[in-house]
């Protein structure tokens, strides 16, 4: 859409009546609402009943694209047997939404009779990692004392004692550090939370000023990919951005963003997959196996007299990442954490003690 | 793979001799290809990723592609019901916000320009016109390459973000 288009539909909602701008906010807040619970139905509901009537075993599958996306991270979707909707044996198991307008669609997805669903969630991945490269001391030590990692950063932005921090102040410093690592702008964090732009910047400044090492990492990555016209990962991993060379400095801007970005997202999701595949090797000679992995979690079936065992093994493979040390060579400066839920489908699990 | 123009292929079709010479050299310059590209990864030192996490990861996604997930047709039925449910109790609540008649289809791409943006297409000239009395009278950010209003979802969901904003910015509150 262009700018002349927006500039008159502003213009348009200005000389509504404030009776018309109310009943059209009333529209639009059920309207989505309606159109998300249909799109739900439709894609989660129907896609699922087309996919067993396909496979007749009360299973549906997913394909995974290891090279679907440039950052490297997995995608997946549905998979089909023939070409159009109607040959779908599966649906996405990416998109396939947590707790969603309070219906957990996840629950439909379970583990057989006398087995566990078990959910590895890798926790904080992309921070750990933007801690790692950066070589930030303050985030490395507030991972390696295992505080709240936004409680701390809150503290430090609005110099408090991180006991004090507000949970609105914990949500901004949260806020502002994913801003940090995808590139928003102070513009985004003032929409976002209805605060003026300065305050906004000041905010971030502060932020930037309590972790010094990103600030100086995204100054070495500038050069890197200034230098390149690529950013690299620590696994070697590269994206290549002649967009760094355009005339228009929004272009670059964005180069730059998608490069400092790849850096992080793409290791973080790199160190998944080893510890994924450190699990499936220590899981060989048992009955337990992954069954899928999506975003930054790993799921499992087990039966149920292994689960603890497998939790136990899941947990040490994952949190001290043997297979990456082992293959790679990397030692991460800041330790990883997983939660562990367990329950008898994939939306119905409880965090798991033993 | 090989491919043959017009028909639909079927080895089926295809006499041996010919498939033992296809497959051949299909795997031949597959090999060729494999030692040239592990080349070109070893020069850009891509070569342990490939070997220790690439490889690997293709094993790995293809049993599980394989494995596929159980689900609960149950659940997913009690799910669907209560999605229904939902939907219903969401689209009356919007015809009363908006006092939509039962004439008016939440689904028809038509109907909704005419609520969203007061506009109608006429036959006869094929252009859109304003209804008047009718709507909320929004503009439509987004135009078809045929002219028409956009009801795709970007400018939905663009449209709805202005509304909100044009509520913010003048302190309205909504009982």
């Amino acid at each position: 859409m262009s700018n002349e288009e927006t500039a008159i539909a502003r213009s348009v909602l200005n000389a509504m009546t404030d009776d018309q701008v109310m009943a059209a906010k009333r529209f639009f807040d059920r309207f989505s609402e309606f159109k998300k619970l249909t799109k739900l139905h439709s894609v989660y509901i129907e896609g699922a009943r087309t996919a067993l009537r396909n496979t007749g075993n009360g299973r549906m599958y997913v394909n995974y694209n290891i090279d679907g996306t440039v950052t490297g991270r997995i995608s997946n979707s549905g998979a089909n047997i023939e070409r159009g909707r109607n040959g779908k044996i599966g649906v996405s198991f990416h998109t396939l939404p947590r707790e969603s307008l309070d219906v957990n669609i996840r629950d439909y997805v379970v583990a057989p009779k006398g087995h566990d669903f078990i959910t590895i969630d890798m926790k904080a991945m992309e921070l750990r990692v933007l801690a790692h490269v950066a070589n930030e001391e303050n985030m490395i030590h507030a991972f390696r004392s295992g505080v709240d990692l936004h409680s701390y950063s809150a503290g430090l932005t609005f110099n408090k004692d991180p006991k004090d921090v507000s949970k609105l102040e914990r949500q901004i410093a949260k806020e502002v550090s994913f801003l940090t690592v995808y590139g928003g702008t102070a513009y985004t964090l003032a929409s976002k939370r209805n605060i003026p732009e300065e305050r906004a910047e000041e905010i971030i400044n502060s932020w930037m000023n309590a972790f010094p090492g990103v600030g100086r990492y995204m100054d070495t990555i500038q050069d890197y990919i200034d230098q390149f016209k690529y950013a690299k990962t620590i696994f070697g991993r590269r994206r290549n951005l002649p967009n760094i060379d355009s005339p228009f400095k929004k272009v670059r801007r964005e180069a730059f963003r998608q490069g400092l970005n790849f850096t992080i997202q793409s290791a973080a999701s790199d160190i998944l997959l080893c510890g994924m595949l450190g699990v499936i090797k220590k899981l060989e000679n048992m009955e337990a196996k992954v069954v899928a992995t999506v975003h930054d979690s790993i799921e499992l079936i087990a039966p149920k007299g292994e689960t603890r065992k497998v939790v136990e093994i899941v947990k040490d493979e994952l949190e001290n990442y043997h297979y990456l040390k082992e293959n790679f060579h990397i030692n991460l400066k800041v330790p990883l954490g997983v939660d562990v839920e367990v329950g008898s489908s994939f939306g119905n699990g409880v965090e798991y003690e033993d | 793979m090989l491919t043959v123009e017009g028909k639909k292929f079927d080895w089926k079709n295809i006499p041996l001799n010919f498939c033992v010479e296809g497959n051949a050299k299909d795997t031949y310059g597959t090999a060729r290809v494999y030692h040239k590209l592990l080349q070109e990864l070893e020069e850009r030192k891509l070569g342990k990723l490939y070997e220790k996490l690439i490889a690997p990861l293709t094993m790995a996604f293809r049993d599980m592609e394989f494995e596929g997930l159980l689900i609960d047709e149950e659940k997913l039925e009690e799910l669907g019901a209560e999605l229904v449910d939902k939907i219903a109790k969401a689209e009356l609540a919007l015809r009363e916000a908006a006092s939509l008649g039962e004439d008016i289809n939440l689904n028809s791409t038509k109907d909704l320009i005419k609520v969203i943006f007061s506009l109608e297409r006429n036959k006869e000239t094929k252009k859109y016109e304003v209804v008047e009395d009718f709507g909320l009278g929004l503009y439509p950010v987004e135009f078809t390459k045929k002219g028409a209003p956009s009801t795709n979802v970007e400018t939905l969901v663009k449209v709805g973000e202005m509304v909100e904003e044009e509520y913010m910015a003048r302190g309205l509150k909504d009982e």
